[in-house]
């Protein structure tokens, strides 16, 4: 997909910002070959994750990465709605009833469908994906309960590589509900990717992958 | 004070001449030794080559007291503030920080910070001297207050302001000795680098010798390279290398063997404090930014104590 040239410098100014505010420190458990498409999994504590994340990755990663985000959060005004459609091309995706504004409400059970239809649609159109399965950011340091999505995503694509990361201190530094950061050291920690077992149950991998991000935090 | 570089100034030249020969004498000999250990025992072990990697954070010192001498006093402002502010970091990540105390950390990171540092700037020591301590603390108490979350309100709005203390108000002294004058044709960037040697030559030999002849430790809680030897050789390294400095300032040699006792043995409780700062969280290194061992306030732990007794000193024995 073609981005404005004005929009990859506003681009670089989030990345360059993100590392400034969050101390810019990564860790890679393995060498990810740039160019093979993903899906990173992530826990989430912050608005500032994504733009961290995305910061840490290498340009060549970086330019074919999407984040996926909430469409009832991204869409509420016009600014996060041009951060998110133009600069970071995030897939957004509706969420359910637990979500007080939803201003196209899909029937319940059409929210995960629809939000799984999108995805796999950017990943046939060759992006990567960044996503955070919880659904929503956490106020403390444990990873709570994934959302079903990654499972279907890995069931839509055989073979897909799933990247967990684990975010560190980013809700110290951009907590919920703030505007302006604190400067604190924060860490992302990429690790080795896990695939869909054949067969494997829906909540044994969910639970597989969850435990993986759980992992990455103790080291 | 600030202006040109002041290369008229003969005895600046050599005291930062006395500097890079020590630093470029340390390096050399670090470098000798970690061959030597290499070869013998086929790795270096971690104490060791932290010592080493300690010498090499001389450079980084080095730089500022070259920028204090050579760009002048708001150089070095700037500098120490960025120091300030990497060392605070550091800290307020190290430590046990709540959500309610978000507002009170911006407010210290973006406005205290900056604040003192310009304060210095503009000479008035009159405000300066009482911004942290008093208002900037009393501040952040109640901006943790307002912030609406009443447990553990003590222990957290101490963490703050221990942070600011430390990290911004006692670090901030370094620069406020380009304002001291002490007589016409002396630089009073002689006293920055006075106070860089006096506190990291203390600071090396207290732990080389430490680890390497230590038996007796400081307390049986400390760390086992804090000993009593390597304590006493810190002292007796910086307070030697202030008596031979001492022309640098026009007071007798007594009284500068004074005020480097007096430094030298704040900055040894600078370091300590620092570190059980450290180990009461369980980590061994505030940071990893500079080369494999340690943060900026990992470097710089010592001078925390000791910059603000140097200036003292130094105004009182003037």
């Amino acid at each position: 997909m073609h981005v404005k040239p004005v929009n990859l410098v506003i681009a670089r100014c989030f990345v360059g910002l993100a590392r400034v505010i969050s101390g810019g420190s990564i860790r890679w458990s393995t060498r990810l070959d740039p160019h093979v498409q993903r899906v990173m999994f992530a826990n989430h504590t912050s608005n500032l994750d994504f733009v961290a994340l995305w910061a840490s990755l290498p340009v060549a990663m970086r330019r074919h990465t999407r984040p996926v985000a909430a469409q009832d959060y991204w869409e509420r005004n016009r600014l996060r709605r041009f951060v998110c459609a133009n600069v970071f091309r995030a897939v957004l995706i509706p969420r359910g009833a637990d979500v007080s504004y939803a201003p196209d409400a899909l029937p319940a059970a059409e929210v995960g469908k629809e939000g799984v239809r999108r995805m796999v649609q950017a990943l046939e159109a060759g992006d990567s994906l960044i996503i955070f399965p919880e659904g929503h950011r956490h106020q403390d340091d444990s990873v709570g309960a994934f959302k079903t999505g990654l499972y279907h995503l890995a069931v839509s694509r055989p073979g897909l590589e799933m990247v967990p990361v684990y975010m560190q201190n980013m809700n110290r530094i951009l907590p919920k509900g703030e505007m302006l950061p604190v400067p604190l050291l924060g860490h992302v920690t990429i690790g080795a990717p896990i695939h869909l077992g054949e067969g494997e149950d829906k909540r044994v991998f969910l639970n597989r992958a969850r435990e993986a991000i759980e992992e990455l935090s103790r080291r | 004070m600030t202006g040109a570089v002041p290369v008229h100034d003969r005895v600046l030249v050599a005291l930062l001449a006395l500097g890079v020969g020590i630093v470029a004498v340390a390096t050399i000999v670090g470098m000798l030794i970690r061959r030597l250990v290499l070869r013998r025992r086929g790795e270096v072990p971690q104490p060791l080559a932290e010592s080493i990697e300690r010498i090499h954070s001389w450079w980084g010192m080095l730089l500022i007291a070259v920028l204090a001498v050579g760009l002048g006093e708001t150089a070095t402002i700037v500098t120490t503030a960025l120091v300030s502010f990497l060392a605070l970091r550091e800290f307020v990540t190290l430590t046990p920080t709540e959500r309610g105390d978000h507002r009170a950390l911006f407010w210290g990171f973006f406005v205290i910070l900056p604040g003192q540092y310009i304060l210095i700037g503009m000479h008035r020591p009159d405000l300066w001297f009482v911004m942290v301590p008093v208002f900037a603390n009393g501040f952040a108490a109640l901006r943790v207050a307002l912030a609406g979350q009443a447990d553990r309100f003590m222990e957290r709005v101490a963490t703050v302001q221990w942070g600011l203390v430390t990290c911004v108000y006692c670090l901030s002294y370094l620069p406020a000795l380009l304002s001291i004058d002490i007589g016409h044709g002396r630089h009073p960037a002689r006293l920055v680098i006075m106070l860089l040697l006096i506190v990291e030559t203390g600071d090396v030999a207290a732990s080389v010798v430490g680890k390497l002849v230590g038996r007796h430790r400081l307390s049986a809680a400390m760390l086992p390279n804090r000993t009593w030897e390597g304590m006493s050789a810190g002292f007796i390294v910086a307070v030697s290398i202030a008596i031979l400095i001492a022309s640098a300032v026009p007071i007798p040699v007594w009284k500068v063997a004074l005020v480097g006792a007096a430094t030298s043995a704040a900055g040894l409780a600078g370091s300590i404090v620092m570190s059980t700062v450290k180990r009461a969280r369980g980590a061994t290194h505030y940071g990893s930014m500079i080369g494999g061992y340690g943060g900026v306030l990992d470097r710089v732990d010592s001078l925390i104590f000791a910059a603000p007794m140097f200036y003292h000193a130094m105004r009182i024995a003037l």
